[in-house]
């Protein structure tokens, strides 16, 4: 999509390369302050349990011990983004084991740390529910007694319920009706890490005025502030959320962590404090993806044709809600798949359990719901005798239908992924022995929110972004560059973009759900219109034609009809500069979600039958990205989702007895190596407009969405089983597989 | 916290040193002890550091038997050309072991002594009838492999007694050793199984085996043993004796795997072991010459001869960082890593996991990528390191950094710092690296965002940049 832009569609080298091969790139935990002390916490042994006594006047007499708190140090409210429903530090209940229980700040972390050892907690503990099976049960045990009064959550918490959604189209008695054959299929899916390598880390210094800067990790620093400031009870702007460059976060990092904790231990001592999660805390108590177990039941009709649908998802959630920013996590929303379906009926439970809160993973709810989907979607075509993609080409939305939940969407892309995946991966092609292709279909929307920015342009003709849009690896700062480089007529290599701290730069949504290119690029494009005019209108004068004929590309401003007359970018730049400062303002607040962003996977896979192990081939990607704006940060995000989802597929997993993670250590949470990846062939169809600058749509998430149900479809394909739990481990394929001899027998 | 750190000059004062000092142990390469205290296990408050001790050479003995220092690492067995004619099943189990970063810290003595029931190496060196000589304040003693475990953690090793030696008494060209685990770096084994043959023609002459994660030490199938042994090499025979060798083990039902499906796969890599030992030539000239990762024919460097400073629990030392000479007064206990960071000033080098699993902290040690949280820097007198900010020189970039970025390499930049070390330490030795190669020499470095790709063409491209 190049054509016609200067550098829109064309590789860009990122901003914050240069830093990060070098060592300079600060992040949250490498800042180091003038007398900063370090902050652990302590953190429960139970799943649930009442806190009898908590007596830490041992933790206190360590030499270089500065403060502990417990929960009677802290201000009494609870924490949350829609709903409040989490202590700072454990009141006298713990929900999950690892909850935060008291905290201590040292003048070195091993001090801290053997300080924290001797702090007595007695426990009395309580019966726990580890699923959401066990926790919808008639009976079972409370997670949330302390709720049951809640305006909200009230009613629905007595059966440890956190929140339950619907959809509703047509009508499902007569969907059942209408159909021929009625199938049912259950999945279920894991709870994975998130895996960014950064854990979590913050520091805090309270200016003893009273005013705090918090360093964090953070990707939404301004609602960070807003959940700092309300639980602290302080008026807006006390804060300061300064947000260095984010190690990765894929949804993981828009919560509250240690912020709260650290906030307090640095008002305590009067001193900086610096808080790092371990990995092993990291794995075993933050917020990682939930687990779900999903139920579909398909109508159809011997040709072939999908009628009716009801779908029941659900999400495990742990135990508080409050650390996500949606209720039920909106993937369940997506379960009818990019169909034709007349007849709906989808429910979306989030259920509370004595596990860590789950929160939000890269494309929340997505990943496990289109597994079950799509794996639903081959079963119904197999036993319709039907191939998987015939069935999924004859079922697919094509242009002015509606789809299964209502909504009426335009550019519909569905049919053209699933011809674009075959036709890269090949689909009747030749399979050696035990080896399988596989196909699955997904969509998902661009997000929305607001955001600000402020293009300045100085004499020397170098442009500055003022943003607040954190750059957590994506390469947001980059396509920012280039969308103000676009509108400016100039290169994105005399735009520096600056991330301004919560009290420099205009509000922003923060980063998440695939929207910092449609709403922090918006903001930029239309600060840099505004910026352009200004430019324009200077040029104008020494071009003597009206400023709004005057063309800004190619680092020149142009005369609309005497191509050979032309100025220098830095030369109108000096002139307008000269009469006043140039500075465009420009701000955006969007939700669209008349448009999606289709995508397909085929998967191709060999299986070792002696072992059960699943050796993945190659994975096609095609992607309706609307327009690409920077190719390789374009392909960077599909590669990277493909190989988690192709973890998620395979071999990651949370494993947990009776609430406790069995090893909390990244040599037994499998995420892929450089010497695991499979090969990855990416497409691209540009063309159908999103609601990002230049038609473009979100890539951040979209393509980790289907992997695991593309490779699940291939396992069917290469040995003829069906496994509906995730993750394939070569032991659930290998049983599989004996399974199916014995039956053979 | 404090650490009181030994670092002998001679065998004899560490032998009196562990006999006379109840609370001390052993510091070898220090992948296992150093790793715990991310579990919230804590360093022993007494550590003997056995690294300046020469115990890390391999070399022919005067019974014509290979003796292999304790000390030697995971690396220098791997590139060693005695190694690969005289054992590959051996090269076969340290390949398999954890990253290259780990392998380039991690001892073969460190391994056996640690006495994991799923030790890698365990299981070649009992299929290899290995002997262990023990140095002690009574003497030395000898002892076969196979009796040096009793249980998960434990050995036979006496008060003041140090594994100095492993010993093969004979060549075992038709060996080798497979681990099974779901990826193919970086993995605990669900099982490994080592075998080594004798065969005249057909015939099995003689036949050893150990097996590693398949009961609570590693073990010898000799039932199976027996079996094989005076047979042809048949699909049955071999398939009775793996139903042999899966009978003689008790492996246990973990988050890893079912001890049944455990049992199986002893079976299915039983039959797989036997197979490749018996297809491994008697005089394999072929592996000698074989390029190994991540060090491929080169010889590690022998440690610095600097007589290291004692012991204490705060040491001056002295090394070079990116060229530049420290002289720096430190704690015991702590890691590399931390010193870099807080006491040098270098957060280019990232801390992340903490036990060597993801790679993010990787800097070079005398040219080797090694995990700099799983380094003590009390021990690094006269040694050279080199971080991220040493990469480029004289302000010019280095090819691999102009690569990473020109070809999309780094997202959010955290595991890049490690994974250019890595890959420099590649380069540095084979600039023609193809992509097989890149991918083992990375795979000690976890990537969450760009799925590797980007970071392989980029390490491709710095390469022919650098031949």
């Amino acid at each position: 999509m190049s054509e016609g832009f200067g550098c829109i569609g064309r590789p860009a080298d990122r901003l914050d390369a240069w830093d990060k091969v070098t060592g300079k790139a600060i992040y949250a935990g490498d800042i180091y302050l003038p007398g900063m002390l370090h902050g652990v916490t302590i953190r429960s042994p139970f799943p649930h349990a009442r806190i009898l006594k908590l007596d830490s006047s041992a933790a206190l007499t360590v030499p270089g011990v500065k403060a502990v708190l417990t929960a009677a140090d802290l201000p009494q409210r609870l924490v949350g983004d829609k709903i409040k429903d989490q202590p700072v530090l454990a009141l006298d209940t713990v929900r999950f084991i690892g909850e935060r229980v008291a905290a201590v700040a040292a003048v070195d972390e091993a001090t801290a740390r053997k300080a924290a050892e001797l702090i007595r907690i007695d426990y009395h503990p309580l019966p726990a529910v580890f699923t959401a099976q066990e926790a919808l049960q008639p009976g079972a045990p409370l997670v949330h007694e302390d709720l049951l009064d809640h305006p909200v959550l009230g009613a629905l918490v007595k059966q440890n319920i956190y929140a339950r959604e619907q959809l509703v189209r047509g009508s499902l008695e007569e969907g059942w009706c209408q159909s021929d054959l009625v199938f049912k299929d259950t999945f279920t899916t894991q709870s994975v890490h998130q895996g960014y390598l950064e854990g979590h880390a913050v520091v805090v210094q309270v200016d003893p005025g009273g005013k705090a800067t918090v360093w964090s990790s953070n990707k939404v620093p301004f609602r960070l502030r807003q959940m700092l400031e309300a639980y602290l009870g302080l008026p807006e702007n006390s804060i300061n959320v300064v947000a260095p460059i984010v190690g990765g976060e894929f949804g993981g990092k828009g919560v509250l962590m240690d912020e709260p904790v650290c906030y307090c231990l640095s008002l305590a001592t009067g001193r900086p404090v610096r808080m790092v999660m371990r990995y092993g805390e990291e794995l075993a108590a933050a917020n990682p993806r939930h687990p779900a177990r999903i139920t579909i039941k398909s109508g159809v009709k011997k040709n072939g044709e999908l009628v009716a649908r009801q779908v029941t998802v659900i999400f495990d959630s742990g135990a508080y809600g409050g650390a996500k920013p949606t209720m039920v996590p909106e993937g369940y929303s997506k379960s009818g798949g990019p169909y034709r379906i007349p007849h709906l009926l989808i429910e979306g439970y989030a259920v509370y359990t004595n596990n860590e809160p789950r929160g939000h993973c890269r494309a929340p709810g997505h990943p496990q719901t289109v597994f079950a989907v799509e794996s639903h979607t081959d079963l119904l075509a197999r036993r319709l005798g039907m191939d998987p993609y015939t069935f999924r080409l004859q079922n697919v939305l094509t242009e002015g239908e509606v789809a299964p939940t209502g909504e009426k969407w335009h550019d519909l892309r569905g049919r053209e992924v699933l011809e674009a995946a075959v036709k890269k991966g090949g689909w009747n092609s030749h399979r050696a022995t035990d080896t399988g292709r596989g196909l699955a279909l997904a969509y998902r929307h661009t997000g929305g929110g607001e955001s600000g920015a402020i293009v300045s342009v100085g004499t020397d003709g170098f442009v500055q972004v003022l943003t607040g849009t954190p750059e957590t690896g994506a390469g947001a700062w980059t396509v920012l560059a280039q969308i103000a480089a676009e509108e400016l007529g100039t290169t994105p290599e005399k735009v520096k973009v600056v991330q301004g701290d919560t009290d420099s730069a205009p509000a922003d949504a923060g980063s998440g759900a695939s929207r910092s290119t449609h709403v922090a690029g918006f903001a930029v494009f239309n600060a840099a219109r505004d910026a352009a005019q200004q430019l324009k209108a200077a040029a104008a004068q020494l071009l003597d034609c009206p400023p709004e004929e005057v063309a800004a590309r190619s680092n020149h401003f142009w005369h609309p009809t005497h191509p050979e007359i032309r100025l220098a970018f830095r030369e109108v730049a000096a002139k307008a500069c000269a009469a006043g400062t140039v500075t465009g303002k420009g701000s955006y607040k969007g939700n669209h979600k008349d448009t999606m962003a289709f995508m397909a996977n085929l998967a191709e896979i060999r299986v070792d039958r002696d072992t059960g192990k699943i050796e993945v081939k190659k994975i096609v990607a095609a992607h309706d990205i609307g327009c690409i704006i920077n190719p390789p940060a374009a392909e960077g995000q599909v590669e990277g989702c493909v190989i988690q989802g192709a973890g998620f597929a395979l071999s990651e997993e949370l494993v947990k007895r009776d609430g406790k993670l069995a090893s909390p250590s990244l040599a037994d949470y499998q995420q892929l190596t450089s010497a695991d990846t499979p090969e990855i062939d990416v497409v691209f169809l540009e063309g159908a407009p999103g609601p990002a600058p230049y038609g473009s749509k979100g890539i951040g998430e979209v393509p980790i969405i289907s992997v695991a149900a593309a490779i699940a479809n291939a396992l069917e394909d290469a040995v003829g089983i069906r496994i509906n739990e995730l993750p394939l481990t070569p032991e659930k394929v290998w049983r599989a597989l004996r399974e199916k001899e014995e039956r053979l027998r | 916290m404090t650490l009181e750190l030994y670092q002998p000059s001679t065998l004899a004062e560490a032998c009196c040193l562990l006999k006379t000092n109840e609370k001390a142990s052993v510091l070898a390469g220090g992948t296992d002890l150093l790793s715990r205290q991310e579990k919230g296990i804590p360093l022993p408050p007494v550590l003997v550091c056995l690294a300046g001790l020469g115990l890390d050479k391999i070399q022919q003995g005067p019974s014509a038997e290979l003796r292999i220092g304790a000390l030697s690492t995971h690396s220098s067995v791997i590139t060693s050309n005695h190694l690969a004619a005289w054992a590959p099943s051996l090269v076969d189990a340290c390949k398999s072991v954890g990253s290259p970063q780990v392998r380039n810290l991690g001892t073969l003595g460190g391994n056996l002594c640690n006495a994991s029931p799923a030790a890698d190496s365990a299981a070649a060196l009992l299929a290899l009838r290995a002997v262990l000589h023990i140095s002690g304040p009574e003497g030395n003693r000898f002892i076969p492999a196979e009796d040096f475990f009793l249980e998960p953690g434990r050995i036979t090793l006496q008060g003041g007694e140090v594994v100095t030696e492993i010993i093969l008494p004979s060549p075992s060209p038709r060996s080798a050793y497979f681990k099974f685990g779901q990826r193919r770096a970086m993995d605990i084994a669900v099982i490994g199984v080592a075998v080594a043959l004798t065969m005249e023609g057909d015939t099995v002459t003689d036949c050893s085996t150990g097996l590693s994660a398949v009961a609570p030490t590693p073990l010898r199938a000799r039932k199976a043993e027996a079996l094989l042994t005076g047979q042809k090499l048949t699909a049955g025979t071999v398939a009775e004796a793996a139903r042999a060798a899966a009978s003689e083990c008790s492996p246990v039902s973990d988050h890893r795997a079912s001890a049944d499906y455990r049992r199986q796969m002893i079976e299915v890599f039983f039959r797989r072991a036997v197979w490749a030992a018996a297809g491994r030539q008697q005089v394999n000239s072929a592996l000698i010459d074989l390029p190994c990762f991540p060090t491929g024919g080169r010889q590690v460097k022998s440690r610095p001869e600097v007589s290291p400073p004692g012991h204490g629990t705060s040491f001056p030392v002295t090394f070079k960082v990116n060229g530049e000479i420290h002289h720096l007064d430190i704690d015991s206990h702590r890691l590399l890593v931390d010193v870099l960071r807080e006491d040098l000033g270098l957060t280019g080098t990232k801390k992340s996991c903490g036990e060597g699993e993801c790679g993010a902290c990787t800097v070079l040690l005398d040219g080797l990528p090694v995990n700099s949280c799983l380094v003590l820097a009390a021990t690094l007198t006269g040694r050279e390191i080199t971080t991220i900010e040493g990469l480029s020189r004289e302000g010019k970039p280095h090819p691999l950094q102009t690569a990473f970025i020109r070809e999309g390499a780094v997202q959010c930049g955290y595991c890049s710092p490690g994974m250019l070390m890595s890959a420099q330490a590649l380069l540095q030795q084979n600039p023609a690296a193809g992509e097989e190669e890149i991918k083992e020499a990375l795979s000690g470095n976890l990537c969450r965002c760009t799925g590797y790709y980007k970071i392989i063409r980029a390490v491709q491209a710095a390469g022919r940049e650098l031949a």
